[in-house]
């Protein structure tokens, strides 16, 4: 059990931390080597656009997924933090379980509508778009990977007290 | 029925605290389920529309400079030299405060990196040389918000994506705003210094400054380097983004050397995981204005505002508009202002016949102006967390002397489009 819970956690961090930073390396050194190549080489390249274009989805869709690990992502609190602790924990136990339920009904035509676009190929390389947007179900995935813990922790703080401790952020 | 739904949903969410993304992906994909269409929609529109506007591939990399320029020695080697040029005159570093924002402003375009960043520098050194911690977050705060008005600017890279005007248009409307609103904020130094009489600086010898402003020069030229780029035809605004990134990336690795692989790669994540919470949203946006087209929200606005006879008076149009951002931005992020707002106003000021580069100014300001103003203005929260000083005390400041200035600006720039649009005319917008 706790091999498992290491291998998922690695697996998570390579995907969200490692991958989603590459991705963003990968937007920047694409579209910096453009302007290079195009203005002092005369040689535009749309290959290098195309592999922009792929990063940054990736990068965006698997930010988004680390930024919901660190409950980063922009909330309206001015409600929220004046109500008492236990009514917070409601309504993040209702919410979570709302998107886990929602994103769990979305993952199937999301999945068949990726598959269905290995039909389609991107013009220069002829990457299918399944790779595009093969991020979308990701993000959902581990979406719901996220709030299954938030919900397992929120229930013991209700229950118990006993309040999750929050990860260190891996840039500190 | 359906749109009931969807603003139910949306609205319970975001007034409970719930991260907004999420509140507008469950709105959808409950009106997807209400109106019987495939959830499969969801891949078109979160990553195939979203992904083909490729002036939104700007604003990761404008988040990846700041993040580069705040954790590597530029944005205190710039501070540095301001405030020594800024020595001997009463009040000096709430003007060093403003010039050295105004710098950055043409590096970063983000309002909260220059805040959490170069502002962080600036408290630290206002508050050491006797100014008292309020005074020295609000003009901070203020300061900020000139950030995004002078290109790069991450609104207006929004702003163009919702609306199709030109980028570089925008960009070049930028300049005598955010100007015009740095020298408001300084007319306001100046008078606070002088009701309450705030240090001098030291006055530093002309080889010390020349000293200091040859260590700053590097990251000084960048923002010549982005402007000189794009108005010359080298690159394109959005391409500006990854040059000004990697200028700063090599000012940084060859002359400063105050960045190693490590750092970068540290930067790179909290980079990564910024872009995940600032870009999505705008993805997730999309899901709102598909709702808004398909439920023909926007037409039935712009019915209603033709058969009030609003649309035929410019001027209360705009009032109009501007309270309504200013009233927005007071409870909610200026993204979600920004991405809801817009598409439904447009319609009315293309109706209305006002210039689409002159609005996208107007907002753009608004915009600014909502992370000022309590109680959901971020930049209050921020200098004070930064400082210490009591939020209370901080807003306090912003109420009486700051928010005044900015809307006095903003009237400015709201009823003299001829100023705004000077340059973009000068470069041969039609407009």
């Amino acid at each position: 059990m706790r091999f498992l819970k290491k291998l998922i956690k690695v697996i998570v961090d390579v995907v969200e931390i490692h991958l989603s930073s590459m991705f963003l390396f990968a937007v920047f050194v694409t579209m910096f080597f453009q302007v290079w190549l195009r203005y002092i080489f005369r040689m535009p390249s749309p290959q290098l656009y195309e592999i922009t274009l792929y990063s940054f989805a990736w990068t965006v869709l698997l930010g988004a997924a680390f930024a919901h690990r660190y409950r980063d992502h922009i909330r309206f609190n001015i409600i929220y933090e004046k109500l008492p602790r236990k009514m917070q924990l409601v309504i993040d136990i209702v919410f979570d379980l709302l998107m886990v339920v929602l994103f769990s009904i979305s993952l199937k035509p999301v999945f068949r509508q990726a598959f269905w676009y290995h039909m389609i190929r991107s013009e220069v390389l002829g990457i299918p778009w399944t790779y595009l947007v093969l991020c979308l179900p990701l993000f959902l995935i581990f979406v719901i990977g996220h709030n299954i813990v938030f919900l397992y922790y929120e229930f013991r703080e209700l229950f118990t007290g006993k309040p999750m401790k929050t990860e260190e952020k891996p840039w500190l | 029925m359906a749109l009931t739904v969807f603003l139910l949903t949306f609205g319970l969410m975001f007034l409970l605290g719930y991260p907004i993304v999420f509140g507008m992906i469950a709105g959808g994909i409950l009106y997807f389920l209400v109106t019987g269409l495939d959830l499969s929609n969801l891949i078109d529109i979160l990553v195939i529309h979203f992904s083909a506007q490729d002036v939104l591939i700007a604003v990761p990399l404008f988040i990846f400079t700041a993040n580069v320029m705040n954790d590597t020695d530029i944005t205190r080697k710039l501070f540095d030299f301001i405030q020594k040029a800024m020595g001997g005159v009463r009040g000096g570093l709430g003007y060093a405060n403003i010039v050295a924002s105004i710098i950055f402003a043409g590096m970063s375009g983000s309002e909260i990196a220059d805040v959490s960043g170069i502002g962080n520098i600036e408290i630290k050194a206002m508050m050491d040389a006797g100014y008292d911690g309020k005074f020295a977050c609000a003009v901070t705060a203020a300061s900020a918000t000139i950030g995004p008005i002078i290109p790069p600017s991450i609104p207006m890279v929004i702003y163009s994506m919702l609306t199709g005007v030109s980028l570089g248009y925008l960009f070049l409307a930028g300049f005598l705003p955010g100007l015009l609103l740095g020298f408001f904020e300084m007319v306001m130094v100046y008078v606070l210094s002088r009701v309450r009489n705030y240090p001098k600086g030291e006055r530093v010898p002309f080889p010390m400054l020349l000293k200091a402003f040859w260590n700053s020069l590097p990251a000084l030229l960048a923002p010549a380097i982005l402007l000189i780029g794009i108005y010359g035809g080298v690159f394109t605004a959005t391409e500006s983004a990854a040059i000004v990134a990697g200028y700063v990336i090599i000012i940084s690795f060859l002359i400063y050397k105050s960045l190693g692989w490590k750092k970068l790669y540290k930067i790179l994540i909290k980079s990564a995981e910024s872009v995940g919470y600032i870009s999505f949203i705008v993805a997730s946006a999309y899901i709102v204005t598909y709702v808004v087209a398909r439920e023909h929200v926007a037409e039935q606005l712009t019915r209603i505002f033709i058969e009030s006879g609003m649309l035929s008076n410019k001027i209360l149009l705009l009032l109009s508009i501007n309270l309504l951002y200013f009233i927005l931005g007071m409870f909610i992020d200026v993204s979600i202002i920004q991405l809801v707002v817009i598409p439904m106003v447009f319609p009315l000021v293309q109706a209305a016949g006002i210039d689409p580069v002159h609005f996208g100014i107007i907002t753009t300001v608004n915009l600014m102006m909502a992370l000022d103003t309590p109680p959901y203005g971020q930049t209050g929260y921020i200098t004070s967390a930064l400082s210490g000083t009591p939020l209370r005390e901080v807003f306090k400041e912003m109420i009486v002397y700051w928010i005044p200035i900015e809307v006095v600006a903003l009237m400015v720039i709201t009823f003299w489009p001829d100023f705004v649009l000077f340059l973009p005319r000068l470069f041969g917008y039609a407009g």
